[in-house]
């Protein structure tokens, strides 16, 4: 795992805050308006000791143990969290795509990811947050303090997307990773083998893990929306491509459209929520709709 | 392939501007940092092929309007050759050649024939136009002997080819331009067609002139080397207003291109014999006669010592020489003896010059061994023949007989019946030559209507008076109210008063030009005459209206009455002596120096051939009225070429104040252009036959032309080239004509401008939709 970072410059700070207040507004002004959380827990056992870490919250502390053995212990009660959420974001080099306007897909998946965050702390569930590209490179243990949101949040803002991406195996050592079965959210441009990538959200499914999918495209990668003679140059090692959109805008639609309907399908037949996001859209009106349909869903359910 | 402004083909390179747009465009991109590369590349992947293949169509569109509009630009012509020149409409106008074809086109001078290079050029053009198969070509000759219809209309090249190859010899006929205009006129008018007219000719003045003005100082001052070749003094050349104004129409409606084919210089020298004849009417046997011929220098020298030959039934009599001032005309005679009686010719021969067709003439007509006339005597005297009207002039003309009683010349055969036998009307009055009404007091109707037609058919009448005429019958029977009307050219009033015994009337105001009077033209023999004392005569009045008398002597009484007098009646003439023929009414018989040849001279006038009727210009047709059926069935006519051709003896039947009259005339002759002498045999004997002379009409002997410059001002809008330049003119409009593209590039440009502009609209298109 990788050793906790700095969070102190200025311009992550201010990323930071700007992600969290984001966050926040969106939980607040949208979704707390919600009369039930859509998402429920699994247990009410008490589970087990772990060692106190930076934003535990300090009357988790188990005082009686550490009279016993002098160090700081949190109870970890089930009963008490009822659902464990890790989320899986994506910060590899295609994620920086974007633009000025509308940010890249890896500021709109932050956001995601923050919400996401943000809105389960607040129902006092617990959160985790894997950041990865070709394997996880930060990784923000499950806590349901709401002083844990400040850390994810802080991570986020950190990390910069640079690396290629290796979407399956991410997922396979996340499954293995997460012991509970909880729920897991992916938030991820998904620009891998589509195969790869169900395989392994099936693995995630296999640990019966809950498992939603925020497939995070930009609006250009969706619309190709290209006039003038363009030098594509790859990201992740991909390779540059020169030449005229509009020749080749419908072909590359249907490409897209190919893929997505493959992801989708793949996520159909498991079980699997997935939800395209479009950096077109706004953050909140996305999620919003996504969350609103998953509630009709779970009263009907 | 060529092209009218090849400079512009440098605008071909601007089919590269496109190309390095395009090159440029590939080198010009936006830069996007891309994360679906997996999608983009299977997107190229799928589209790439088509992509380029579009892209490259684009390309060669827009490369190909800007060659296209580049080569517009420099105008292309297609070779009418060419494949292409075959599929292209166009106007490819139909070609006409009016040549000049008239007989002073056969002018040598120096070297070449004048009408062979007419007939080099007409082929030239020909050739030329024959390249492109849709035309079609008519041939027009000039000669008036051609001229009515276009020998070939509107048939293909390989006809008016044979056309003028059949026609390698020159008319002999003048040309005729303004039927040739007419003909052409015609032709235009005909169909919209287009056509274009090419005028081959020699540029020769006559035909097209109206009159000539003499202003040498008014010549061409400008251009130094024509008027040079023009020559002192000549005269501006005026055509005729109605051919200009018909010439400048049909240049209006087809380019017409008249091309000089005629000799360098502006009046080519040339003789010519214009005319040759005698004055003597009645030619006989053993009779010296005279034969006069007219020779003209057409050239601008004087041509001293010209050779003139006689030839007479082809046999050369001895040369005379005489001398030709310059543009000036001269006369030689030649005497001659015939000894037999029948048709001769003479020619007159010139030497040989640039056109020979015009150095010689010849002249046919009809020796006879007799002159056979009718005395029809009013007051004959069997019992006191001295007394007799007939008595003196049947002793006047009175053959001479040599020992053995056979008649020698001069040869007169008279016949004297009395006037109340020749009412009877038994004489078969077309076997004389002449009928003498001597003193005869009136003549049968009936007779009458027999004499007239006599007369009118070519007979002579000679009506002479004394004290037994009725005036007034010959006013009723004979005169008829005047004006040809009747036999009668002067009303008949009573005989005038005598003068007395001392005193008698003479003749005055003698017209001595007159052939029976010439002998006493002299001063010295006219009192011969004039002084004859008259001691009667008829009072004759001539209406002034009548012009066609001829009043030839008058009496000295106060009314200046007629004497003598003549009126020609269709082709026959009547002849009136107002006195008497005997010594009743005056003393002439007494005279005999002054009676003979008076009377001898009348009736050689009055019983003469009419030289014109054998005598006829080429293009003439003969025809030949016969009052007995002919031995031969069919009439063999010997060409002067020597070939021979017959022609059927037709019966004609005409009607004339409700009598019917038979004649045989032997038709159709179609018109004889060959000049020369024509022989038609009548009857079986190969001795027997009569002669026609066709001869040239002389106008066209004269040579003078127009300078080219000097005709483009006369006829406006028409265009004069020289043979040489004609191949370059021909080759230039030819290749002209052949077709120019730039109309179709210019199309071809705007359809693939549509294309392209539609292709480039998809291409953005597709991607999208």
């Amino acid at each position: 795992m990788a050793e906790p970072r700095s969070y102190l410059d200025a311009k992550t700070l201010n990323r930071a805050s700007r992600l969290e207040i984001k966050a926040r507004e969106i939980v607040e002004g949208t979704i707390s308006g919600m009369h039930k959380s859509p998402f429920h827990g699994y247990s009410v056992e008490f589970s087990q000791h772990r060692e106190y870490v930076t934003g535990d919250d300090l009357r988790h502390i188990d005082w009686r143990a550490y009279a016993k053995s002098d160090r700081f212990y949190i109870k970890e009660y089930e009963e008490e969290t009822n659902l464990t959420t890790t989320t899986l974001l994506d910060m590899s080099e295609s994620m920086a795509y974007g633009d000025e306007k509308r940010g890249t897909k890896f500021d709109y998946a932050a956001t995601i990811a923050a919400t996401m965050a943000y809105l389960i702390l607040k129902q006092q569930d617990q959160v985790a947050l894997a950041l990865f590209d070709e394997e996880v490179q930060r990784f923000i243990p499950h806590s349901t303090s709401l002083s844990h949101f400040r850390t994810v949040v802080g991570e986020i803002a950190a990390a910069t997307p640079t690396r290629k991406t290796k979407t399956s195996d991410v997922f396979l050592q996340m499954a293995n990773r997460l012991a509970r079965r909880g729920l897991v959210i992916v938030v991820s441009d998904l620009l891998d083998d589509p195969k790869e990538i169900l395989r392994g959200l099936r693995f995630l499914r296999h640990r019966r893990h809950d498992v939603i999918v925020f497939h995070v495209l930009d609006y250009d990668e969706l619309n190709f929306p290209f006039q003038r003679m363009t030098r594509f140059e790859g990201l992740e090692d991909m390779p540059k491509l020169t030449a005229d959109p509009r020749v080749l805008r419908q072909a590359y639609l249907e490409e897209v459209e190919a893929f997505t309907l493959a992801i989708k399908k793949g996520c159909l037949k498991n079980r699997i929520d997935y939800v395209l996001m479009d950096t077109g859209t706004p953050v909140d009106v996305a999620l919003t709709r996504y969350l609103a349909t998953r509630m009709a869903e779970a009263r009907r359910g | 392939m060529s092209f009218l402004n090849p400079g512009l083909l440098w605008g071909l390179a601007l089919i590269s501007v496109p190309i390095l747009i395009h090159i440029l465009n590939r080198q010009r991109f936006k830069r996007v940092p891309w994360a679906a590369t997996r999608f983009l590349l299977a997107a190229f992947q799928k589209t790439n092929r088509r992509a380029r293949l579009e892209n490259l169509l684009l390309l060669l569109l827009r490369c190909l309007i800007i060659g296209l509009l580049a080569l517009a630009l420099a105008r292309p012509l297609v070779t009418p050759e060419g494949a292409l020149a075959q599929v292209l409409p166009g106007e490819r106008p139909n070609v006409v050649v009016v040549l000049d074809n008239s007989y002073s086109m056969g002018y040598r001078g120096g070297g070449d024939r004048v009408y062979d290079r007419a007939l080099g050029v007409a082929r030239q053009i020909i050739d030329e136009k024959r390249q492109d198969r849709t035309r079609k070509f008519s041939l027009i000759l000039t000669a008036e002997q051609y001229v009515r219809l276009p020998l070939v209309r509107d048939g293909s090249a390989d006809d008016v080819l044979e056309a003028i190859r059949l026609s390698d010899e020159p008319a002999t006929t003048p040309a005729n331009p303004g039927s040739a205009l007419d003909v052409l006129d015609e032709l235009l008018s005909a169909d919209e067609t287009a056509r274009e007219i090419y005028w081959i000719t020699d540029l020769q003045r006559n035909g097209w002139l109206e009159s000539e003005i003499d202003s040498p100082q008014d010549s061409e001052p400008t251009d130094d080397s024509e008027s040079a070749a023009e020559g002192e003094g000549e005269g501006e050349a005026l055509p005729q207003l109605g051919l200009a104004n018909l010439f400048r129409s049909v240049a209006q409606r087809a380019p017409t291109h008249v091309i000089d084919v005629g000799s360098g210089s502006r009046s080519p020298a040339n003789l010519a014999v214009v005319d040759v004849g005698t004055e003597d009417r009645s030619i006989a046997i053993n009779n010296a006669v005279t034969f006069t011929a007219r020779v003209r220098n057409f050239s601008t020298q004087d041509r001293p010592g010209v050779t003139a030959t006689l030839l007479v039934d082809g046999n050369k009599q001895p040369v005379k020489t005489l001398d030709l001032a310059a543009e000036g005309e001269a006369t030689v005679a030649f005497r001659h003896v015939f000894g037999e009686a029948g048709f001769h010719e003479i020619t007159v021969q010139l030497e040989s010059d640039g056109l020979l067709i015009d150095n010689w003439r010849t002249f046919a007509f009809e020796v006879r061994d007799g002159i056979q006339v009718l005395i029809v005597s009013g007051d004959e005297r069997p019992d006191d023949p001295a007394e007799s009207e007939s008595f003196f002039l049947s002793l006047a003309l009175d053959p001479i007989r040599d020992d053995d009683g056979r008649k020698v010349a001069p040869t007169f055969l008279p016949k004297v019946i009395e006037d109340t036998v020749f009412d009877y009307g038994q004489e078969t009055l077309s076997d004389y030559d002449l009928i003498v009404l001597a003193n005869v007091p009136s003549i049968e109707p009936q007779v009458v209507e027999d004499l007239e037609r006599y007369v009118r058919r070519g007979g002579s009448l000679w009506i002479t008076f004394g004290d037994q005429v009725m005036p007034s019958r010959y006013n009723q029977d004979l005169f008829k109210g005047g004006l040809g009307s009747g036999l009668l050219p002067a009303e008949v009033f009573d005989p005038a008063p005598e003068r007395g015994e001392t005193s008698y009337y003479q003749f005055t105001d003698v017209d001595y030009d007159h052939p029976i009077l010439q002998l006493f033209r002299e001063d010295r023999f006219r009192s011969l005459f004039s002084d004859v004392p008259v001691r009667q005569f008829q009072q004759l009045l001539v209406m002034e209206a009548d012009e066609d008398v001829r009043v030839i002597a008058r009496f000295d009484d106060e009314a200046k009455s007629p004497a003598i007098l003549e009126r020609p009646l269709d082709r026959g003439r009547v002849l009136l002596f107002a006195t008497s023929i005997d010594g009743a009414w005056n003393d002439l018989v007494r005279i005999p120096i002054a009676f003979l040849p008076l009377t001898h001279d009348t009736v050689y006038h009055l019983s003469g051939q009419d030289h014109h009727v054998h005598n006829l210009p080429v293009g003439s047709a003969l025809r030949r009225q016969l009052s007995t059926y002919p031995s031969n069935k069919n009439i063999p006519l010997t060409f002067p070429s020597g070939d021979q051709q017959y022609f059927p003896v037709e019966a004609s039947v005409t009607v004339e104040d409700d009598r019917e009259t038979f004649s045989f005339l032997i038709a159709p002759m179609a018109e004889l252009y060959q000049p020369g002498v024509y022989r038609l045999s009548l009857n079986e004997d190969p001795d027997d036959v009569e002669l026609f002379a066709l001869s040239l009409d002389p106008a066209e002997g004269d040579l003078r032309r127009f300078s080219p410059r000097e005709f483009e001002r006369s006829f406006e809008g028409i265009r004069v080239l020289s043979a040489d330049s004609l191949e370059l003119e021909l080759s230039t409009d030819e290749s002209r004509r052949g077709g120019e593209l730039w109309k179709y590039l210019i199309a071809a440009a705007a359809l693939f401008l549509a294309l392209e502009s539609l292709f480039a609209w998809r291409i953005g298109n597709h991607g999208r939709s």
